[in-house]
């Protein structure tokens, strides 16, 4: 996919969190979409390509956010590298390995936040960390499923327009 | 496009160390985009104008048929105008229940301007942090660290701030500090664990015993709660929307049904007696009490949100 169809995404993903999926959340804990298209984006792309789209999409979260700008941007540009090292060494067209490097990457990402928030501000506690980065990746991972499918077949809708003879 | 991960990694780093006052600015300029989201549903429809002599000129059954549709109009305008002077009187209520209660005797008109604000974009995108979006900004009198309320309720602080839109930082982000103070609750008494250690009869989480409270006592209680009852420590947000209160002294007994309120401020920027929530966990850490709160107010609900902006 282009890395204008990634961004259309992403910014569909943001106003959608923005106006309705904090309404999943339970008991401070909601799903992080935007992730699953991250993950999605370094999984199927090749490192080189992928990059630049999860930086961009970072830095958007950044502007709607109360996060520090950049912050985002470096944490899915690490997860990327992350998960591309990750791919390299995985089965990866089995979906329950997606679904577990998912989950794996999810985690780090998070929990690589709650930490930054803990050297910066000295809240939320450790184990607060270790639970909601979990907690989190947990329900990404559960609800998120749905979208790497729409994901998937939005890639091979795309795929097959561009194989048909025009 | 392709860029090498090094350059990428470097930009993010500089973005991040960058001066936070320019970076901030841009951010919420660019966020003025967000303004029509308050729009989003309410949309009134144009009436609909007619002359006299037109009317007189149309046929019987055409009359009957721009009655009918006038009719129907009129009806959903004044559905749309019911729910509009409903959403007035609930802003109205929330001003007026504000300067009701004139907490610890601060007279707020005197020494507060009260901004109203839309929220714009109601949660946060980042699962870490906690905050919303208002119509608010430096052209309206605003100013980074303003107290943010809800009635009688503290709900944050200005954190960041654009041309007419401003970023409120909630009670529960890892971010937020403040001062705060805990009191008992107007029944309940306290002990003193200087003069009684820490038994199994007077454990946090325990009600104190009633015969001792100084209105059993005869003594005067000034608001129902006697002045050395009350504790202060630090109030912070660990994004569960929960917050902490650190660093309180052991010297008092706090209980579970404790509550907390906003600390008188040197600053003159919060007012005190501003309700935070109630105590409902109590962990002991040193020589001071670490206390997990239940925030008063839900934050997903607010619509509009007072911030004050205080006289000089």
């Amino acid at each position: 996919m282009k890395n204008s169809i990634f961004i259309i995404l992403a910014l569909a993903l943001i106003f959608l969190e923005t106006i309705f999926f904090y309404k999943l959340e339970i008991s401070g804990v909601r799903p992080d979409f935007l992730f699953v298209l991250i993950f999605f984006i370094a999984f199927n792309t090749p490192m080189e390509k992928s990059i630049f789209p999860v930086w961009l999409i970072g830095l958007f979260k950044d502007v709607i956010s109360q996060s520090g700008l950049g912050t985002n941007a470096l944490l899915y540009l690490v997860s990327v590298l992350v998960i591309s090292l990750l791919k390299e060494v995985v089965f990866k067209d089995d979906t329950g390995i997606q679904v577990v490097v998912l989950f794996l990457s999810a985690w780090f990402c998070h929990f690589l936040n709650g930490l930054g928030l803990l050297l910066f501000y000295g809240t939320p506690p450790f184990g607060y960390i270790v639970l909601k980065s979990f907690t989190t990746s947990l329900y990404t991972v559960l609800l998120g499923g749905l979208l790497l499918i729409a994901f998937y077949r939005i890639q091979w809708h795309i795929r097959w327009r561009a194989s048909q003879p025009r | 496009m392709k860029l090498p991960p090094l350059i990428l990694l470097i930009i993010s780093i500089i973005i991040i160390i960058a001066p936070l006052q320019c970076l901030n600015k841009t951010e919420l300029t660019v966020l003025t985009l967000a303004r029509p989201f308050t729009y989003f549903y309410a949309k009134t429809p144009s009436p609909d104008t007619i002359t006299l002599e037109a009317y007189q000129s149309l046929k019987e059954r055409d009359k009957l048929k721009f009655l009918e549709q006038k009719t129907n109009e009129l009806t959903s305008e004044i559905i749309l105008l019911k729910n509009e002077n409903l959403a007035l009187v609930n802003k109205l209520k929330s001003v007026s229940d504000f300067r009701q209660i004139a907490p610890s005797g601060i007279n707020i008109k005197e020494n507060y301007h009260i901004v109203l604000a839309e929220v714009i974009i109601k949660s946060d995108v980042s699962a870490w942090r906690r905050s919303f979006l208002v119509n608010r900004g430096y052209n309206d009198g605003l100013q980074a660290g303003f107290t943010v309320v809800s009635g009688k309720y503290l709900v944050g602080k200005v954190s960041d701030i654009g041309p007419s839109t401003s970023r409120v930082q909630l009670i529960t982000d890892p971010a937020f500090r403040s001062q705060v103070m805990i009191l008992p609750p107007l029944e309940a008494t306290v002990t003193d664990t200087a003069s009684a250690p820490l038994t199994g009869a007077n454990l946090p989480g325990k009600k104190a015993d009633k015969k001792n409270t100084p209105a059993a006592e005869g003594k005067p209680r000034p608001n129902g709660r006697e002045r050395q009852q009350v504790c202060f420590g630090v109030l912070a947000g660990i994004s569960f929307n929960r917050s902490i209160v650190k660093w309180v002294s052991r010297e008092l007994q706090v209980s579970n049904d404790w509550d907390v309120f906003s600390a008188p401020d040197p600053n003159a920027i919060t007012p005190s007696g501003l309700i935070v929530g109630t105590v409902d966990k109590i962990s002991i850490d040193g020589y001071f009490y670490t206390l997990g709160i239940n925030p008063a107010i839900d934050f997903y609900n607010l619509n509009s949100v007072l911030i004050l902006v205080p006289k000089k």
